[in-house]
């Protein structure tokens, strides 16, 4: 019944600031689209006669067959792409209800998207389901995954409820979804378009016993795709139409998966990834902005050195390419890069402002358009100042790798200076640091020439891994049980973190501290507000630096905020941080240390039983990953951001009046291919000494090795569980 | 980042310097607040709309709120809510310039209001974000509500989520308009009230002022805002058009029960194709009381619970066919079908209307805002059943905690109603049991464990496993008994029947238990309850909202742990008793033969307490951790 929403919903609502304009709710086009629909399969046999596997009966529910047909067409001005989805699925028990009684899709009625939706009861009636004009608008972010469809997210999603659908019913609809791109990317003279790239992964949360997938072309129509990680190869098939080319392929009895963790999943599920393009005219010459077969009739399936040279020389020549952010703010970037580098600096120095201010300007996690960004300004810096280079494309690790790497998108760029690896900049990056998404990568290299115009060779490359050693993390733990209050403890960490460790956990850095310069008008402010500053009379220059106290004593509440956020995973019984200071930021030499000091106070690690206190000891490292009974069997390899290696000392001082009992507790010592964990637990001076050592020996083991890491991981939680005793 | 947004401000301009000085004595009272509310304004008018037709009074809600800033670079959002019955307008905002205002072109933001419980709702948001450039700087909102009828004007509240130094609600009700405006939670709030009269507009003019008022926190366990926030809720009673006929709105119970039966006569019920449903599901059943079981459980199993939230469809059932065909609905369509298919049955059922627990009401208010549910009332051999249909996995006869204790409208012909109370159920139908067989096994424990979930806590358990899918639920279940905790492995679990709501669950496992032991030459410590019970009840020192406990729980455990041969008992804790009316705790160790016997009983009634009761509360609840730490001491004999 209704709530009186709108007393309450002021309160509720305005929290969120994000939303902007009402939209309409409803679909206001009516749905022409009936069970007619699904007449276009009326003849594939697979939607009628399946034979659901032993193995699958007992799944909630079985998607009993699923066709997603992409139909692309061109004109110069136009890619058309029609997305015809139809599934069947069988409900095998209540709790699959809550995932199939509402559904989802992304349809636009007035450019001529239909739907149609069935339910086969299982008593053999056939309802159609109506009431689509029904559907409700809802946010992309409450649209469960099954639903989602990829490389069409400005279009709405909507919600139906599905009326009378019950255990042992099947559900069957079918969308025709239409994506017209009318300007595709042009920049002068390319005469070649994109349709976006589509992945079209296996696995479901649900098993699948037969899926295919048709890509229909029309005239001029090229396409590059790969079918990965066992998915099945794409075949051409007959098509009626002479002037059109046809691939398909089909999948059966695809077992569900569930969520692992350490686990890319484009490196491992199986998955048909393809984007087709429109090349109007022969021969095909836009190789350089595009990976693209030689003929419609050849599926392109790799990249190949030549795609390579072609693809960099095009961003030699081309660095900023016309639409692109980079060109936006093009002039301004370049004269404050300008700024940042003085002319009688060393080249070596010259590498450092440079890279020192990309960082500064752009110090999120690094994206495509940001890649080609860093490399468009740093062949700017490295041509001005005659500094030799080459440039290094890799996939990027968390998607493919040079065997499956196939769209321009799966690539990523970093240069190569003196024999050194420069990679695009992010928050806390250093000259020459490596990059989770680049170490241990095998790419190309293309060797520029000394006037950095033109490329000489492409050659095979591999970028160094990382090691453990390189990536650390050692935290120094001082324990004070307070005298006057056994429950509570302080609990002040020092933690120093090295290698890709820093970025992970670099909470804080200011502008400043990335330039790696005292406040500098010529590269902070423009001249409109030089000359504003300069106008200002002492009162309000007064006035603005307590604001800018004021803004960085707000950041770092709200950084202390966050980390307490953060810490409480680690300690489930954190009473507060008190205090929390970065000593020093790490930020100009990759042998530079980011370090913090933490003081907070825990509680529940000590317990009082009779006389005597317990220590759980073992906790004050903070949480460690518990590994579960059916996470032991893997099947997947195990794909981790980068080794590393966690160094812990402990020291704990005894209260006075007490001895200690128990440390043979914490003497732990597993070391194997995987991983190590060590632990050794003295005393000392009146002291409890801890010394903790755990270790990711690499970034990536296949399932064999994984009872390894677990024999590792399990000791490091069992560290955890161990406690020693204060005796009176 | 967040100074670019804002261009360099001239502090002349808009900020005295006295202000400033009053925003840093209000940021130090209010460290987590952005802005305070120096003077709010609500002034509710009503417009007598004489329509032959359909004459009804329309209700307007002016607010003018004045904001200073405590904080450089922040935002006070501003503006309210509105569905299908009312509007916001004339949405603006000023800011300060010098001691004058000057308006700010601002976009009006109208957004959906979060509800993410609800499939379907008109409630949405207008909102302008009032830019609080720099400290002391003061801003102004504006905007006028309208509602189509007053009945949609049900409360409002003193409080807001910033400080406010004065608000005033001034309520002009004009002489052909009766309303009668109803005060709650005022004790321990300094609220000034005066009446006065306006001959001249014949007005009868009420002005509640409130000063110096913290802002609303919400915290664990708060209560409803209406339990505990001072408000007001208006009771609009009758009205005299200009022709002098006087029109009824809600003056009494019977008003607002006949507004509810319009509403439901208006349903067009054709119910044909439920009788075949009916008769199936009674066919084999030969008592009455297996007959409405029948029907009830049928319809909790079948029919998904949707809310609909939309107009008119906030307050009006669907008809039970079309529940029944759609296999989904509201609390107020699930009521109807539940309902219908009891009389197809040969029941005497009827249509209820009641506020669960979060509403603080009883049917002596005469408004929309004291219910928010529906459900079917059940009269059969002298007794009335109050049956839930949203509820799932309830036996006939047991009632929601959500439910219980409440007032209950039940439809009693033409012009009739009855009103009744939901049971209150005592603490033992919530009772959740534990019992445990201990032996020591290497550094393990090994657990034989009988545990027992009732009321709330069997609904809860039935609910929540019914949303596993079979082949995951031994795992799932698994993960629950032991808390996903790594160091308790359970195996030899019962067969259990998930579908019974009417027996206790009653499971019995196995469960090995690592790092419970700590072995230190002759000594070895163990650890036998490790349940860590109402930790999280020791609240923290700066809470200001009251505590609510909307269950009454029953907690019962008796653990026997064995004694090895070789060792003997060198330290038992001591007994803990806490005997208070609303909580009571009964914790012991004892040596009984060759075990130690371990008991704890906790019982916690329903109750609310006030920030007076906090020191008692924490007293008691760091108490209980304190016996949750415990372990024995063994020795080597």
């Amino acid at each position: 019944m209704r709530t009186l929403l709108t007393a309450c919903c002021l309160l509720i609502a305005l929290q969120s600031v994000a939303q902007t304009r009402a939209e309409q709710r409803r679909l206001d086009s009516k749905n022409e689209a009936s069970l007619e629909l699904f007449d276009n399969d009326k003849d594939d046999a697979d939607f009628y006669n399946y034979s659901i596997p032993e193995n699958f009966l007992n799944a909630p529910a079985v998607i009993l067959c699923q066709k997603n047909t992409y139909t692309h067409d061109a004109t110069p001005y136009t890619l058309k792409l029609i997305k015809e989805f139809h599934t069947k699925i069988l409900v095998n028990e209540k709790t699959a209800l809550e995932d199939f009684a509402t559904i989802y899709f992304d349809i636009d009625m007035k450019q001529g998207d239909k739907i149609a939706i069935k339910l086969l009861k299982k008593n053999g009636t056939i309802n159609e389901i109506t009431a689509v004009k029904d559907a409700l608008k809802v946010d992309k972010g409450k649209v469960p995954s099954v639903y989602r469809t990829y490389g069409n997210e400005n279009q709405d999603y909507y919600k139906l409820a599905i009326p009378n659908l019950e255990v042992g019913d099947t559900l069957e609809y079918i969308f025709f979804i239409h994506v017209n791109v009318s300007t595709p990317t042009r920049d002068g003279g390319v005469n070649t378009f994109a349709f976006y790239p589509t992945y079209r992964y296996l696995n479901s949360t649900y098993p699948v016993v037969k899926q295919k997938l048709l890509i229909d072309l029309g005239p001029k129509l090229y396409l590059s795709a790969k079918s990965m990680h066992g998915a099945p190869e794409l075949k051409k098939i007959n098509s009626d139409d002479r002037k059109r080319v046809v691939y398909y392929t089909e999948d059966v009895n695809r077992a569900a998966v569930e969520d692992q963790r350490w686990l890319y999943t484009a490196r491992e599920m199986p998955c048909i990834k393809f984007q087709p393009f429109y090349a109007p005219r022969k021969p095909v010459t836009d190789r350089s902005i595009f990976f693209i077969s030689d003929d419609a009739e050849t599926i392109k399936s790799s990249i190949s050195k030549d795609d390579i040279k072609a693809k960099v020389t095009n961003k030699l020549q081309k660095p900023f390419v016309k639409s692109s952010p980079a060109v936006i703010a093009k002039a301004a970037i370049l004269k404050k890069l300008d700024a940042s580098i003085s002319k009688g600096d060393s080249k070596e120095k010259i590498l450092e402002s440079y890279h020192n201010y990309l960082r500064s300007e752009f110090r999120e996690y690094a994206t495509p358009a940001y890649d080609e960004y860093f490399l468009a300004m740093s062949m700017y810096v490295l041509n001005k100042y005659d500094i030799p280079f080459d440039i290094v494309v890799v996939p990027n690790r968390i998607t493919a790798d040079k065997e499956t790497a196939l769209f321009t998108d799966d690539l990523m760029y970093c240069l190569r200076v003196n024999e050194k690896f420069i990679f695009p900049t992010q928050r806390n990056s250093q000259l020459y640091a490596s990059d989770i998404s680049y170490v241990g990568q095998d790419g190309w290299i293309a060797k520029v020439d000394d006037k950095g115009k033109r490329i000489l060779a492409v050659d095979d490359i591999t970028i160094p891994n990382s090691l453990s050693s390189e990536n650390q993390i050692i935290d120094k733990l001082y324990i004070e049980i307070q005298e006057d209050n056994f429950e509570k403890i302080n609990l002040i960490d020092t933690c120093y973190y090295s290698g890709l460790a820093k970025r992970t956990y670099t909470r804080y850095n200011s502008r400043q501290d990335e330039l790696g310069t005292e406040e500098d008008d010529t590269i902070l402010f423009d001249e409109d507000e030089k000359k504003e500053r300069a106008r200002r009379n002492t009162a309000r220059r007064e006035e603005q630096q307590r604001k800018e106290t004021e803004a960085e004593k707000q950041t770092y509440d709200k950084v202390k905020k966050e980390l307490a956020e953060s810490l409480k995973e680690d300690y489930s019984n954190l009473i507060e941080v008190d205090t929390f200071a970065i000593l020093n930021t790490g930020s100009f030499a990759p042998n530079t240390a980011l370090v913090e000091k933490i003081d907070l106070e825990i509680g529940d690690l000590i317990k009082k039983v009779g006389p005597n206190y317990i220590v759980e000891l073992g906790k004050a490292i903070g949480s460690q990953v518990e590994v579960k009974k059916d996470e032991q069997n893997r099947k997947n390899g195990v794909w981790i951001n980068y080794p590393s290696e966690y160094n812990k000392i402990i020291r704990m001082k005894i209260p006075a009046g007490y001895t200690v009992d128990g440390l043979q507790n914490f003497n732990f010592n597993i070391d194997n291919a995987a991983g190590k964990f060590t632990s050794t637990a003295i005393q000392k001076n009146g002291y409890v000494e801890v010394d903790f050592q755990k270790v990711y020996k690499k970034n990536y083991l296949t399932a064999a090795e994984w009872p390894n890491l677990v024999s590792m991981l399990d000791a490091a939680y069992d560290f955890t569980q161990k406690q020693l005793v204060l005796k009176k | 980042m967040v100074m670019l947004l804002f261009p360099l401000v001239s502090m002349a301009q808009i900020v005295e310097d006295d202000w400033i000085e009053t925003s840093k004595k209000y940021q130090e009272k209010y460290p987590d607040n952005d802005a305070i509310i120096l003077k709010s304004t609500e002034r509710y008018t009503f417009e007598v709309v004489n329509s032959k037709a359909n004459p009804t009074v329309k209700a307007y809600k002016d607010v003018a709120t004045e904001y200073m800033a405590l904080k450089d670079f922040k935002f006070a959002p501003f503006g309210d809510g509105y569905d299908s019955f009312s509007d916001v307008k004339r949405l603006k905002g000023e800011e300060s310039y010098g001691k004058k205002y000057k308006q700010i072109a601002l976009q009006i933001n109208d957004t959906e209001a979060s509800a993410d419980e609800l499939f379907d709702h008109d409630a949405r948001v207008k909102y302008i974000i009032l830019p609080l450039k720099t400290r002391g700087m003061k801003c102004r909102g504006e905007y006028y509500k309208e509602y189509q009828d007053v009945r949609y004007l049900t409360s409002t509240y003193f409080a807001d989520k910033q400080p406010i130094v004065e608000k005033e609600i001034i309520v002009e009700v004009p002489q052909n308009v009766s309303i009668d405006i109803r005060e709650f939670n005022f004790d321990g709030y300094i609220i000034d009230k005066k009446i006065e009269t306006n001959e001249k507009k014949n007005l009868q003019i009420y002005t509640y002022t409130i000063k110096n008022y913290a802002p609303i926190k919400n915290e664990f366990l708060s209560p409803a805002i209406g339990k505990v926030y001072p408000h007001l809720v208006f009771e609009a009673k009758n009205f005299t058009t200009r022709g002098g006929e006087k029109i009824q709105l809600f003056e009494s119970t019977l008003d607002q029960y006949n507004w509810y039966k319009s509403l439901v006569s208006q349903i067009e019920n054709n119910n044909d194709g439920l009788q075949p449903l009916v008769d199936r599901l009674t066919k084999d059943k030969t008592t009455d009381e297996e007959k409405m079981k029948a029907i009830f459980y049928w319809v909790q199993d079948n029919i998904k619970y949707l809310a609909f939230e939309r107009g008119i469809a906030g307050f009006k059932p669907d008809a039970a066919s079309k529940v029944y065909e759609n296999k989904f609905g509201d609390c107020k369509g699930m009521a109807n079908l539940l309902t219908t298919m009891l009389k197809m049955a040969g029941y005497d059922a009827r249509l209820s209307w009641i506020g669960t627990h979060s509403i603080p009401y009883s049917y002596d208010l005469h408004s929309l805002v004291v219910d928010n549910h529906m459900i079917c009332a059940l009269k059969h051999n002298g007794k009335t059943y109050f049956l839930d249909g949203t509820e799932s996995y309830i036996a006939l006869g047991d009632y929601a905690q959500r439910i219980q204790g409440k007032q209950v409208l039940i439809e009693d012909g033409e012009g009739k109603y009855l009103l009744e109370t939901v049971p209150t159920l005592p603490n033992e139908r919530n009772l959740y049991s534990e019992t445990a067989e201990i032996n020591l096994a290497g550094d393990k424990l090994e657990c034989k464990v009988a545990e027992i979930y009732k009321g709330e806590s069997q609904t809860s358990f039935l609910q929540g496993v019914n949303t596993v899918a079979q082949n995951q639920r031994e795992k799932v279940l698994k993960a629950f008994l032991s808390g996903s905790d790594k160091n308790i492995e359970i195996t030899n679990l019962s067969t259990l029947n998930f579908e019974d709501r009417e027996k206790p669950i009653d499971i019995k496992y196995d469960a090995a238990v690592a790092n419970k032991t700590t072995s230190l030459g002759d000594e070895l410590y163990v650890s036998i309850d490790f349940s860590n019970d109402f930790e999280n009840y020791i609240m923290k020192e700066d809470r200001i909202s009251a505590i609510e406990i909307s269950d009454n729980l029953r907690r019962k455990f008796k653990k026997t742990f064995i004694i090895p041969n070789n060792y003997e008992v060198k330290y038992l804790p001591k007994k803990m008793t806490i005997n208070e009316p609303n909580i009571k705790m009964n914790i012991a160790y004892e040596t009984t033969g060759n075990s130690i016997v371990f008991t704890k009983d906790i019982e916690i009634k329903k109750q609310l307490v006030p920030p007076s009761g906090f020191e008692n509360w924490n007293a008691t609840f760091k108490k209980l951790k304190a016996m949750n730490n415990e372990q024995i001491i063994l020795n080597k004999k």
